[in-house]
């Protein structure tokens, strides 16, 4: 372990910060601390939103200067399902109306429509929250919830939402590490007649500090492919690349979702701010769906600068303390850091960049880590397959999936015609399903991405072959009757025919079979002392919870922190206490949002 | 670097060149901790750390006069052959008082130096409310001493409104200072229970190795203290601690209370005149008593039976005296006795010690060996 960590850090690459021209960072630093408008709809765009979650990037990220972390008032927070159960009330109507859906159906004059069973379900899911229904009928398992912006018809509904999930919704005077808990808490909602009960919850995203971002920009992939092999010799951890669809791997974002520092502000933007870009469409109204923006909001150039400007903060420094006595317990912190596993994925020092303390991979962090919208899937293989047509996409496809700046979030059809799951009778969540009678339906979502994904690669080859069939030898040995000798006569025939071959390309993907809902980046360590809260939605106030809070394939170092004694958990925690904020060539950040006290000590 | 809790002399040391300050201003940091409770001179388990948040406590506030105490709590190596408790974790509770020993404020664990300086600003607004109330002679008065302490209670749940998670909060109104501790630790057993399921993601506060480890930072159960202060608020330290400590711990604590101490005198005066036969009730838990006796056995009462009567008959002859762990650990002290062993891994559990004189080396006779404790007896001098 010691060699590898040793090769990692001196892994030759520049530890050099983005390199870009002043006047861009300068434009960077405007964009990132400008507050945005919503404008009329015009070859600029609508500006900001429709939906949001802040008028700014430094209102989120303004803890220790701008780009700094966020406390739990900015968390950005969506709404997951794990479980639906839905009754059917008139199972005779329900009955008599698929009847006739079905006769529509083979007779092919009806347009492509929805089983009744799963739009009668639609129906009553979406009184609820019409966001868990995506445009083709599919129930989604998670969806982002806005805190602000959106038409009143949105605002009545995302009220109307969280006085269900949480009834201290955007209440400054109760945000804290407590409230994170409370609104994560599963909650068996159920409509009216009793038709229908969801197990939701309300997740929620800490604001991660983008001090030292332009680092970690830099480090190759390569680097992470090297830990993932390493990793995969622990019996204890075992991290993997958030690889993603254009075969670069995550090293942003708290599911590694996103390969670059400019993608990642990119599907910020759009995501936070409602700034549609290029190439990433604005969340929607989900209270007007039909609402299209026709331009950008932000351009090319903009984030370019803004990306520019992220790359040139600071890097988080270490605090050594001046004392021979503390410093001595700093260094026996580190050395029992390593010792109880802490630095298998807090790795020190990754391409050069010194005192990062992650290893940038996905890892496990067990059941209490669970948010619905995953990590993108580990690709294990991809190929391209020719194959006759009828060859069954559906047999080998679970759920589809949307990718979103959050995460990856299924999508599971409720029809079981149209899609065949792996398990028709799910035993527990792990791989997602349906399970459907004429009384009604119980979905589960998944926690599990599909084995694998066929996607057809455009048209179908029809192919008119001439074909012979093969040749055969007939062997007859008739006797002259004058001579009474036998003799031996081939006979070889074959004949022609014409064959319509039908084939198709298609795109296989496999997927490494992970919880993709529990798996989170290893979070780099430099700045910890200064970016509380931590963990991905800010439920650990101090360290000490922190680390107990590991799970999975953290809970084996977390169980040696605690066998050590007091004077051993507390040298790591002083050794932890080394990493601080950046405090040269920080900015700082404004007033109002800094001088907001929390209620929590 | 001076450690503060290991003498008594150097808890009482004044800060030089300073003047004496007035009991207003003094705060008596108890530190209570699971050291061998037989000991005094050493040093206490935690003494670097609290040293340090002492120090800048006393430095960062320096209008308040901050003096240390330490209360010894723990199994005695003198029942261990000598030997001081194996790794594992510790325990300590810390309470800041008045000069008056009234309990203000307290955590269990080692509080850091902000958290002390917490406690420290904690207990100097309720010791102003207290000190308000001695002037007017509220404290003196029943019904007025009664008013006040509910008074203080209130102040106390007030500012635990601000603090303790969702799961304490609808408790807070339901704790009060006429319940006894252990009425309000069952009170918000549950909330404990679930306040340490979503922090430190424990299924349940069982006495886990991990559980009792995470006390020993005092943020484990700051929410629960904050909660249990407004019961305890104004009382009296030295009859809160014992009570407070068992409560925490799951065990007693070992205490060198009145009732411990007469028995060791009557059991010096009675060794004095003639044998003494100690019977040794392993029914009372104590703080790690298992390392002492091994996991204790429940049922040392069986029902009678003619050879246990024979036992009972002979050990009411010889006027034998039931004790307890903590008794007998006080007793051997007082007679200067070298260590013992109460249990080792050949022979089962101590069950009776017996002494001919004060200066003699003790009879130990186990759990199982009857035979041998009526050869005893028999030959005990009248």
């Amino acid at each position: 372990m010691k060699r590898l960590l040793c090769a990692l850090a001196s892994f030759a690459f520049p530890t050099f910060v983005f390199a870009a021209n002043p006047a861009q960072v300068a434009a960077g630093l405007q964009l990132f601390t400008q507050e945005f408008e919503s404008t009329p709809v015009g070859l600029n765009g609508d500006g900001l939103g429709p939906v949001f979650n802040e008028a700014s990037c430094v209102a989120c990220h303004n803890v220790g200067g701008v780009g700094g972390s966020g406390d739990v008032r900015s968390n950005a927070r969506s709404v997951g399902m794990q479980e639906l159960v839905y009754s059917e009330l008139d199972p005779i109507g329900m009955n008599q109306e698929r009847i006739q859906w079905q006769m529509r159906q083979r007779s092919g004059i009806a347009s492509p429509e929805l089983d009744p069973r799963d739009r009668r379900m639609n129906e009553a899911v979406a009184k609820f929250s019409p966001a868990f229904i995506s445009p083709g009928g599919s129930i989604e398992s998670s969806f982002p919830l806005h805190r602000r912006g959106g038409s009143p018809a949105f605002a009545a509904l995302r009220d109307q939402s969280l006085t269900v999930f949480n009834p201290h919704w955007n209440d400054d005077n109760h945000a804290s590490c407590d409230t994170v808990h409370q609104e994560r808490t599963p909650r068996e909602i159920s409509n009216d007649n009793g038709s229908l009960s969801m197990k939701v919850h309300v997740f929620a995203r800490n604001t991660t500090p983008l001090f030292g971002a332009g680092l970690i920009d830099q480090i190759p992939d390569s680097v992470l492919w090297l830990l993932t092999k390493t990793q995969r010799s622990d019996n204890e951890v075992s991290g993997r690349p958030g690889t993603l669809s254009d075969g670069t791997v995550g090293k942003f974002g708290w599911r590694a979702n996103f390969a670059t520092l400019r993608s990642f502000n990119e599907n910020a933007c759009s995501a936070e701010l409602g700034l549609q870009s290029k190439r990433v469409p604005q969340p929607k109204d989900l209270a007007n769906l039909a609402y299209v923006n026709p331009n950008p909001d932000i351009s090319n150039d903009a984030i370019i600068a803004m990306t520019a400007f992220v790359a040139t903060l600071p890097r988080p420094v270490r605090e050594i303390p001046t004392d021979s006595h503390d410093r001595q317990r700093v260094a026996l912190g580190e050395q029992r850091f390593e010792a109880v596993g802490c630095a298998k994925c807090h790795v020190p020092s990754l391409a050069g960049v010194q005192d990062l303390y992650s290893d940038l991979l996905l890892h496990d962090m067990g059941p209490y880590a669970i948010d619905m919208a995953g990590a993108p899937p580990y690709v294990k293989n991809v190929t391209v397959t020719e194959k006759l047509v009828g060859y069954s996409a559906t047999e080998t496809q679970t759920t589809q999936m949307t990718v979103t700046y959050y995460g990856t979030s299924s999508r599971m059809s409720t029809s079981q015609n149209s899609t065949g799951f792996q398990n028709p009778v799910p035993r527990s969540n792990a791989t997602g399903g349906i399970v459907s009678t004429r009384y009604g339906t119980r979905l589960f979502s998944p926690n599990m991405p599909p084995r694998t994904i066929v996607v057809p690669l455009g048209d179908r080859f029809v192919v008119t072959k001439e074909n012979e069939t093969p040749e055969v030898t007939e062997v007859t040995t008739p006797t002259n009757r004058q001579t009474g000798v036998t003799g031996r006569i081939e006979t070889k025939r074959s004949s022609k025919f014409s064959e319509t071959i039908e084939t198709q390309k298609y795109h296989i993907t496999e997927f490494e079979q992970t919880f993709v809902n529990q798996e989170w980046k290893t979070p780099p360590l430099w700045g910890v002392r200064d970016s509380a809260p931590y963990m991905h939605d800010g439920r650990a106030e101090t360290i000490l919870e922190a680390i107990a809070m590991h799970d999975g394939e953290g809970r084996g170092a977390r169980n040696r922190f605690f066998a050590l004694s007091y004077d051993d958990q507390q040298a790591i925690l002083a050794f932890l206490d080394t990493f601080v904020a950046p405090t040269e060539g920080v900015i700082e950040a404004p007033k109002k949002f800094t001088r907001r006290d929390l209620v929590s000590r | 670097m001076m450690h503060c809790f290991g003498s008594a002399a150097a808890d009482e040391m004044p800060l030089a060149g300073l003047e004496i300050p007035s009991d207003s201003a003094i705060r008596l940091l108890v530190i209570v901790t699971d050291d061998d409770f037989l000991e005094t001179g050493q040093r206490i388990w935690c003494d670097v750390s609290l040293q340090e948040a002492v120090d800048s406590c006393r430095e960062q506030r320096r209008a308040t006069y901050l003096k240390t105490e330490a209360i010894r709590a723990g199994s005695p190596a003198l029942l261990r052959g000598g030997r001081s408790i194996a790794g594992g974790p510790r325990r300590v509770i810390c309470f800041v008082c008045n000069a008056q020993r009234q309990i203000l404020s307290f955590c269990v664990g080692v509080p850091s130096t902000r958290q002390l300086l917490t406690l420290s600003e904690d207990a100097d607004e309720l010791a102003v409310s207290l000190t308000l109330s001695e002037t007017a002679g509220l404290d003196t008065q029943p019904d007025k001493a009664a008013e006040n302490a509910t008074r203080l209670a209130n102040m106390v749940r007030d500012r635990a409104t601000q603090r303790v998670t969702r799961h304490y909060r609808p408790l807070l109104a339901k704790i009060d200072p006429s319940l006894n501790i252990e009425a309000s630790a069952n009170l918000i057993a549950d909330a404990l229970a679930s306040d340490i399921k979503e922090r430190f993601l424990f299924d349940s506060p069982i006495e886990s190795e991990r559980w009792i480890s995470a006390q020993q930072h005092a943020e484990a159960r700051r929410y629960w203290c904050d909660t249990m202060l407004i019961g305890i608020v104004g009382k009296n330290i030295d009859e809160i601690w014992p009570q407070l400590a068992a409560s925490v711990w799951g065990a007693a604590p070992w205490h060198r209370s009145e009732k411990v101490q007469h028995f060791a005198t009557d059991c010096s005066e009675t060794l004095q005149q003639k044998s003494l036969v100690c019977e040794l009730d392993l029914t009372k838990s104590y703080v790690h008593a298992e390392s002492i006796v091994g996991l204790v056995q429940k049922r040392l009462d069986a029902p009678e039976t003619k050879r246990e009567a024979a036992i009972a008959t002979a050990l009411e002859k010889a006027q034998a005296k039931g004790c307890d762990l903590c008794e007998l650990a006080v007793l051997l002290r007082e007679l200067k006795q070298p260590p013992i062993k109460l249990r080792s891994p050949k022979t089962q559990t101590i069950r009776w010690v017996i002494m001919d004189k004060p200066d003699s080396e003790p009879k130990l006779i186990p759990q199982g060996a009857e035979n041998r404790l009526i050869d005893v007896l028999t030959s005990l001098k009248p």
